[in-house]
């Protein structure tokens, strides 16, 4: 015997808020425990809530776990379909193209972040058009906004969560609250305080159609960042008050199990919260032309959630791109073997996951907050770097034993794999090294920077960076920032001018990924084959060599040198007859100079913290 | 790993969920006896003008009506 419903009342109200119900209409018994009413076709209200009896009492009134469109704060549903609100040319919208997963390149972003600084030159400061705007200038003229996107090179948009979240009061929003989003109301509504009106239903869901087609018709894909692992605080949410306890894991004493750290987690291995969840990202990869997805927290999911949600995409598409966290913030209830962690990835077919190993090889531990490294001479470190090279595929050159996290490679294929060396949590890439490289100038943060996103960005796997780390983006060294003010989460436009030579190599690293497909391969055995570390070198360098014309690239041997060093360092290369084309901060594709032809090996003066990269034609 | 995001909110969260957190584990039910729906058309969808709202909410079984008479 359950806590089930006796009876449900679909209730119609004229406003989002407030006011008395102007019908009440008791809903009819379906099958399958299901309840069902047709309205008339000049419905009394607009807005619509739920209530069920059960054991006697009345819940509260709530939307339907599916709901597609709320008033403000997401309190009523209402009687909109958004396949009716749409904008201009929205049925002329296509995916750009894209051939393969390892071709795309993952810029993060959050909404408010891209246009909040005064000189952004963004007109929707925070909201959804502030990515549709063309055209916008920052200090010195440098570019912004979706321009700015355009221009840096990257394939995919990953927004911050765009549903419908508890954190910010949509009638309060004058204040300028922020938040990051990972606090779900709604699964399946665009969020109300990125809209140019939250209380206006069809607003939310016509402006972040436009987001999509803006994107779209500048060549740019869209992955929402979405959150099925938990929801705010439960008692608010239509789940516990239809079907209490069903959505959610409970520990052996009836409490919430949190392995979210957020306050309780998703039971998706129930039948119908799976449902529920396939379905949501269906809707929006349908509704929205969503064309990515990023799971906060896959690992609190279920894996055979997470199939099922690949089948039903690729009934519609099968190059949109699902990767996630594929760990959980503390131990759930369903055994680690049915769940979506990294381990579990090889059973996991098209779906990627973040590779911690690399991004903590390389700029040094999370938890550890001044411990550098890689890129900052940290020792040891040097096969869990390795390990991100080779997108933790299975490689015969790799000490598994001294990689810092997975002790065995967890990706089938490179498209598994995300490399990455910052995001949203935690510090940005130049906090982190400031705070973990003390006494350092600003040049040798330079250094280790570009050391840093040059590992990055010439890895094997899908590279992905937080917006505005291309130009050296700070938060004021904030470990977390999902509700600090604009001031510390904002991008600072002023930057990518004032450090312009930076930027600009950013864009050309991205350029050379993009050319030479080398750098792409698309899968494990391509890389087995034509990737190979070189031997006997010194601690604090890696080299690599990528030969014979790896992915068809027109170069025909690449040799990747990193030294981590904060001394210079000799390395070894093969024979050969080489031209540099990446020294440090310089990238120049055509070479920037040409080394004498050798038929022996040669020793390969490196300098501190820098990258170099040598081809032969 | 990492996911201190929320602790601010948690810490709130666990002040005030004492009414929500808590079914009691003689009543936490067997899920896997509730029904299951395959349809493709939970929640509203419309049809010639008219919308239709679907929703999942089983009611008690005819053997538990007992609990419903008292209750």
């Amino acid at each position: 015997m359950g806590p089930t419903a006796e009876a449900l009342h679909l209730k119609l109200y004229t406003n989002g808020i407030g006011g008395e119900p102007v019908v009440d209409f008791a809903m009819r018994k379906a099958e399958s425990g299901t309840w069902t009413f047709t309205l008339p076709a000049q419905p009394a209200g607009r807005f619509y809530v739920v209530q069920a009896t059960i054991g006697g009492q009345k819940m509260a009134e709530v939307p339907d776990p599916y709901v597609h469109a709320v008033g403000l704060n997401g309190q009523r549903g209402v009687l909109l379909d958004p396949a009716t609100v749409n904008p201009m040319g929205w049925l002329d919208d296509q995916r750009p193209t894209l051939a393969k997963p390892t071709d795309v390149i993952i810029g993060e972003l959050h909404l408010r972040d891209l246009s909040m600084h005064p000189k952004s030159g963004i007109e929707h400061k925070g909201k959804y058009l502030g990515l549709t705007e063309p055209g916008t200038q920052g200090p010195a003229g440098v570019s912004t906004g979706l321009d700015h996107l355009v221009e840096l090179g990257i394939s995919h948009v990953h927004l911050l969560p765009t549903n419908d979240f508890a954190s910010i009061d949509e009638s309060t929003l004058s204040e300028n609250r922020y938040n990051w989003g990972y606090e779900p109301l709604h699964f399946s509504v665009p969020e109300g305080s990125f809209a140019t009106d939250p209380a206006d239903p069809a607003a939310r869901i016509r402006e972040l159609k436009q987001v999509t087609q803006a994107l779209h018709r500048r060549g740019l894909r869209l992955v929402l960042d979405v959150v099925y692992n938990h929801t705010t605080d439960a008692a608010r949410t239509s789940f516990e008050q239809l079907v209490p306890g069903y959505y959610y894991r409970h520990n052996d004493d009836g409490s919430y199990s949190n392995a979210t750290a957020c306050g309780n987690e998703i039971a998706s291995e129930r039948p119908m919260v799976r449902k529920l969840i396939v379905e949501s990202v269906a809707y929006w990869a349908r509704e929205y032309h969503a064309d990515g997805f990023r799971f906060d927290l896959m690992g609190v999911l279920d894996i055979e959630t997470m199939r099922a949600i690949r089948v039903a995409l690729d009934q519609q598409d099968h190059s949109i791109l699902l990767y996630g966290e594929g760990w959980t913030a503390g131990p759930s209830p369903l055994p680690e073997t049915a769940r979506a962690v990294k381990a579990n990835v090889q059973r996991l077919e098209r779906i990627a996951a973040f590779s911690d190993e690399l991004r903590d090889g390389v700029r040094g531990h999370v938890s550890r907050r001044t411990e550098p490294g890689f890129a900052s001479g940290h020792p040891g470190l040097e096969e869990s770097v390795k390990f991100g090279i080779v997108a933790a595929i299975e490689h015969p050159q790799i000490d598994y034993s001294k990689v810092n996290y997975s002790k065995v490679p967890w990706a089938g294929t490179p498209a598994q794999t995300i490399n990455y060396v910052a995001c949203h949590d935690d510090q940005l890439l130049w906090d982190k090294l400031k705070s973990s490289n003390p006494g350092a100038t600003e040049a040798e943060l330079i250094q280790r920077d570009i050391l840093s996103n040059t590992i990055v960005f010439t890895s094997q796997g899908i590279p992905f960076l937080p917006i505005g780390d291309e130009f050296l983006r700070t938060k004021g060294g904030s470990h977390n920032s999902f509700n600090q003010p604009d001031s510390v989460n904002q991008i600072d436009w002023g930057r990518k001018a004032r450090y312009a030579p930076v930027y600009e190599f950013y864009r050309e690293l991205l350029a050379l990924r993009r050319a030479h497909p080398a750098f792409r391969l698309p899968t494990r055995e391509l890389i087995q084959q034509h990737l190979e570390f070189l031997p006997n070198l010194p601690p604090g360098t890696i080299a690599y060599r990528l030969r014979d014309h790896a992915g068809g690239d027109t170069w025909r041997n690449i040799v990747v040198v990193f030294n981590g060093n904060q001394a210079p360092a000799s390395v070894t290369v093969p024979a050969g007859s080489y031209t540099v084309v990446l020294r440090g901060d310089q990238l120049v594709p055509a070479g920037i100079e040409k080394m004498p032809p050798s038929r022996e090996p040669i020793a390969l003066k490196m300098p501190p913290s820098t990258a170099t990269i040598l081809v032969e034609k | 790993m990492k996911l201190l995001r929320l602790l601010p909110v948690l810490v709130l969260l666990n002040a005030c969920a004492v009414r929500p957190a808590t079914i009691a584990p003689s009543t936490l039910p067997d899920f896997s006896s509730y029904p299951v729906y395959y349809g493709p058309d939970l929640g509203l969808t419309f049809q010639a003008g008219r919308a239709t709202l679907r929703v999942w909410a089983p009611r008690p079984k005819r053997c538990t009506s007992s609990f419903i008479q008292t209750g």
